[in-house]
C-alpha cells in the first residue's frame, strides 16, 4: 500500500528489483531500530565504517555506478528506490553522503578515477558547503586554491559535512584562480582539523578546517564543468532523500495505524473515532502525493536525463518529502499519546531522523522558493 | 479513425492547441457560468464531435480518441488553457463508460451514437432529498409489470437537468437484503409520461441544479444496464471513474489561472508572502498531476480506479478551493463585487468562489471520501462506508 514500487517503473526493472531484493535480504538481518539506537551519539567512526561495509557487501555502494566502470550500471533513480529500503528500516547506513553524493559526484564529472576509488572500497565523503544551504555557484567560494613554490595549498572551512568522520577521502571545492575545482584530500593529513557535530537524530555532521599542502594530481576537476556537476550530484542526493524521507514516513504511518487499531480507550478502539479516522486519512494522502511524485522523479533520473528536469524534481521531491514527513511525524506522536513523546518508543528515532534529513542540502522553504525562481509561471509540466 | 496516440505529447499538445485556438468559439472564452446552457454550447460540442474530439476516454472503436493517460491530461490542459467551458459531458465521462463496460450490445449501438451527436443529453439520477452521502438508503423504486418497470420517487442535485434529454439513475429493485444490493440501474427518457422536473438555483445566481419527480413511470425491462439488483456495483465503478474525472487537475488550473492573471495584472508578485502561498499551491496542484497520471495508467492497463482513487478527489477539490480562497482574500474589496460575475472573460474572485465551493460535495463529499478512504484503504476499526 505505502511502497514506492508501484509508483516507479525503474522499481519493476528485474536488474533494479534483484538489487531491491538484496538491499531487503540485508536489512533482515539487521535491527534497523535498535542498531540505530545504539549507535546514537556514539563518539567514533567505528559504527559508521561497519554499516558502509555492510552495503558494500550486497553490492549497494556500486549500484549506480556504470557498468564499464565496474559497478551495476542501474539508472541513478535507483538510489532513491535503495534510499527508501533503508529510510524505512531506520537503517543508519550511511547511504546518502558516502554513495549517493560522491558517485553522482563521479557521473556528472564522468570520472574514471573517482569510480574506481568507490568500487576499491574507498569511503569518500564531498564538502562544499560553507554556510547556510545555497546552490554552488551561487555564492563565492571562500575556500581556495592557491599555488606557490612550495605547490598547491588549501585552505578554507566546509561546513555541514556529513560522512566526513567515516571517510578515508573528502572531495572538496575550491576556488582556484577564478574558476573551481574539486581536490581529493585524506582526511588523516595535517593541517585538516574536524570538528564534530551531533544531530539531532544522533548522527553527525561535521565542521572541517583546511589548511594542507595538495599535489597537483589530487585536484581532480577544475574549470567550468565543477559547479555543474556538484549541483547535479546534490540534486540526485536531494531525491534519493526525499526517498529515505518517504520510507520513513511511511513506517511512521503504519505505526500510528496499527496503534490506532490497537489502543482501546472508552471501551474501543481509538481507531473507530472519526476525528481520528479523517486525520489518518489527510496523512495517507499527503503521503500518497509525496509517493507518486517521488516515483515520477525516479523514473525521470535517468542517466543523460536533461539537469533542468533533475534540478526541478530534486526540489519538488524534497519539498513535498520533507513536508509531508513532518506532517506525519508530529500528527504520529500526537495520535500515540503518551508514549509517542517517549524516548523509549522506536517512533521518536523515525521523526528525529526526518527532521535532520529535511534541513540537510535545503529544506522545504528553500526549494520551493528555488522552484518560484526557476520556474515562476509555475507551469512547467502543466502547460 | 486517427490514431492520436502515434503522435509524441509534444505533437499532440501543438495539434490541440491549434484547433482549440482555431475552432472555438471566442466570445464563449472563459464563460461566467460553471455549466453554461445546451444552447450556449451546442456549436462547440458539434464541431468537436465532427472532428472526432468529443471523447478522449472513449476507445477509438466507439468513436473515440482512445487516448494514453498523458495525453488525456495534455487534452484537458490545452481546454483549460484557453477558457473553454464545459459541455454537456455526463454521457461521455459517466454514462459511456459504464455502457462500454456494462451495457448490451443493443444499449451501446442505441445510445452511444447518439451521445457524440448530441441528440441525447444525459443527467445522472442518483441523489435523493434522504439519500445524499448515505446514497445506498435510497427510496426510489422500480417495480416490473410485464416487459417494463414502474418507477416511482424523487431525484435531485440533478446537473445538466435543464436541457437534458435522458437520465440514468439508480432505484431499488428489492427491498430484503442489504440495501447496497437491491438496486439497479435503468435508463429513462426523461420525456415519459410522469416525469416532472424543477430547476434549482444555486449560491452563483444560476438554475445549475434541478430536482425530478418520477410518478409511475413506465420504463422499458430493457433498459436495465448491468444485472437486476447489480446496480449498486456498477455505479459504485462508475463512481470511482467519476472521482478519477473529478480528481483531474482541471479544477484547480483552471483557479490556478485565473489567480495567475489576476497576480499579475495587480502586481502581486512582488509580494514575497504572496509568491511564497502561491508557490505552496501551484505545487500542490503541479504534484497532483503525478498522482492522477498513475490512476489515468491504472485504468488504461485495465485495472479499476480502486478505492484509492478517493484521496484524488479530495486533494484535487480542496486545492481548487484553497485556490480560490487565496484569490479571495488577495483581491480584498473588489472580492466582494458582485458585478463581474456574469461578465464573460472577466476575472472574479467571486466567480471562482462560488463555483469551487459544490466540488467538496457533490459526487461523494469530502466526508464521504474520508470514510470511504478510512474503512477501504486503511482498513481502520469500525469505520463506516
Amino acid at each position: 500500500m505505502f511502497s514506492l514500487t508501484e509508483a516507479s517503473a525503474l522499481a519493476r526493472e528485474p536488474e533494479v528489483a534483484a538489487a531491491l531484493d538484496a538491499v531487503d535480504r540485508y536489512l533482515a538481518g539487521t535491527s534497523g531500530p535498535a542498531r540505530f539506537r545504539a549507535a546514537r551519539n556514539s563518539p567514533d567512526a567505528v559504527p559508521d565504517r561497519e554499516a558502509y561495509a555492510g552495503l558494500a557487501e550486497v553490492g549497494v555502494t556500486s549500484a549506480i555506478v556504470p557498468e564499464e566502470m565496474g559497478g551495476s550500471g542501474l539508472a541513478p533513480g535507483a538510489a532513491a528506490l535503495i534510499a527508501e529500503r533503508l529510510g524505512r528500516a531506520l537503517a543508519r547506513e550511511p547511504f546518502i553522503e558516502n554513495v549517493v553524493l560522491p558517485v553522482g559526484l563521479g557521473l556528472a564529472l564522468s570520472s574514471r578515477s573517482l569510480m574506481d576509488a568507490i568500487t576499491k572500497g574507498e569511503i569518500l565523503c564531498v564538502a562544499w558547503q560553507e554556510g547556510p544551504f545555497a546552490r554552488p555557484g551561487v555564492t563565492p567560494v571562500a575556500t581556495r586554491l592557491e599555488r606557490d613554490g612550495r605547490g598547491l595549498r588549501l585552505s578554507g572551512r566546509k561546513r555541514f559535512v556529513m560522512g566526513a568522520r567515516a571517510s578515508s577521502g573528502m572531495l572538496v571545492l575550491a576556488e582556484i584562480e577564478g574558476s573551481h575545482a574539486i581536490a581529493s584530500v585524506p582526511p588523516a593529513t595535517a593541517g585538516v582539523a574536524r570538528q564534530d557535530k551531533s544531530l539531532a537524530d544522533g548522527t553527525c555532521w561535521s565542521d572541517i578546517d583546511f589548511d594542507v599542502w595538495l599535489k597537483e594530481r589530487d585536484v581532480i576537476a577544475r574549470g567550468d564543468e565543477v559547479v555543474p556537476a556538484l549541483s547535479s550530484a546534490i540534486d540526485l542526493a536531494n531525491i534519493a532523500i526525499a526517498g529515505m524521507l518517504y520510507g520513513l514516513q511511511s513506517r511512521i504511518l503504519e505505526l500510528t495505524l496499527e496503534y490506532l487499531g490497537t489502543r482501546v480507550q472508552f471501551d474501543q478502539p481509538i481507531g473507530s473515532f472519526q476525528a481520528l479516522q479523517h486525520r489518518a486519512v489527510d496523512l495517507y494522502t499527503h503521503a500518497q502525493i509525496a509517493r507518486f511524485l517521488i516515483g515520477e522523479a525516479v523514473d525521470s533520473a535517468v542517466r543523460g536525463a536533461p539537469a533542468h528536469v533533475l534540478e526541478a524534481y530534486a526540489s519538488r521531491t524534497k519539498a513535498r518529502a520533507s513536508d509531508s514527513g513532518q506532517r506525519i511525524a508530529k500528527e504520529g506522536i500526537q495520535m500515540h499519546g503518551g508514549i509517542g513523546y517517549s524516548d523509549e518508543y522506536d517512533l521518536g528515532l523515525y521523526v528525529k531522523r526526518i527532521l535532520v534529513l529535511s534541513a540537510w542540502l535545503g529544506n522545504a522553504d528553500w526549494h520551493r522558493r528555488h522552484l518560484a525562481a526557476i520556474d515562476p509561471l509555475g507551469d512547467g509540466g502543466m502547460t | 479513425m486517427k490514431d492520436w496516440n502515434a503522435l509524441s505529447d509534444a505533437d499532440f499538445r501543438t495539434e490541440i492547441r491549434a484547433f482549440v485556438e482555431k475552432d472555438f468559439p471566442p466570445h464563449l472564452r472563459n464563460h461566467p457560468r460553471r455549466i453554461p446552457r445546451w444552447e450556449t454550447t451546442r456549436e462547440w460540442f458539434l464541431t468537436l464531435s465532427a472532428n472526432g474530439m468529443l471523447a478522449p476516454n472513449w476507445p477509438a472503436a466507439y468513436g473515440g480518441m482512445g487516448l494514453s493517460a498523458s495525453k488525456m491530461i495534455i487534452y484537458f490542459e490545452e481546454l483549460e488553457r484557453w477558457g473553454v467551458p464545459r459541455i454537456y459531458d455526463m454521457g461521455l465521462y459517466m454514462l459511456g463508460p459504464i455502457l462500454i463496460r456494462h451495457g448490451t450490445d443493443a444499449q451501446k449501438s442505441e445510445y452511444l451514437p447518439r451521445i457524440l451527436s448530441g441528440e441525447h443529453r444525459w443527467a445522472q439520477g442518483y441523489s435523493e432529498p434522504d439519500a445524499g452521502s448515505d446514497l445506498a438508503s435510497l427510496r426510489t423504486t422500480a417495480v416490473p409489470d410485464g416487459d417494463h418497470y414502474v418507477i416511482n420517487g424523487q431525484k435531485t442535485w440533478t446537473t445538466f437537468l435543464d436541457d437534458a434529454t435522458h437520465m440514468f439513475l439508480l432505484a431499488r429493485t428489492r427491498k430484503d437484503g442489504r440495501k447496497q444490493e437491491g438496486l439497479t440501474i435503468f435508463i429513462l427518457n426523461l420525456d415519459s409520461p410522469g416525469v416532472q422536473r424543477r430547476l434549482i438555483t444555486t449560491l452563483s445566481g444560476h438554475a445549475e441544479l434541478g430536482e425530478v419527480f418520477l410518478d409511475n413511470v413506465r420504463v422499458p425491462a430493457a433498459n436495465i444496464v448491468g444485472p437486476l439488483h447489480g446496480g449498486w456495483t456498477a455505479a459504485k465503478d462508475l463512481l470511482e471513474f467519476e472521482r478519477i474525472n473529478n480528481g483531474s487537475p482541471k479544477l484547480p488550473l483552471y483557479a490556478l489561472n485565473q489567480l495567475n492573471a489576476y497576480a499579475r495584472a495587480r502586481g502581486l508578485f512582488d509580494d514575497p508572502a504572496f509568491r511564497d502561498r502561491f508557490t505552496r499551491l501551484r505545487l500542490d496542484l503541479q504534484d497532483q498531476y503525478c498522482a492522477y497520471r498513475h490512476f489515468c495508467n491504472r485504468l488504461k492497463s485495465g485495472r479499476t480506479p480502486g478505492p484509492e482513487v478517493s484521496m484524488l478527489k479530495l486533494w484535487s477539490t480542496e486545492t481548487y478551493q484553497r485556490l480560490s480562497e487565496l484569490f479571495l482574500e488577495v483581491a480584498g474589496e473588489e472580492g466582494v463585487e458582485a458585478d463581474l460575475l456574469d461578465v464573460a472573460g472577466s476575472l472574479s474572485a467571486l466567480r471562482l468562489y462560488y463555483r469551487s465551493r459544490p466540488s467538496t460535495i457533490y459526487s461523494g463529499s469530502s466526508e464521504v471520501q474520508r470514510n470511504l478512504l478510512a474503512k477501504r484503504v486503511l482498513k481502520l476499526p469500525g469505520a463506516r462506508p
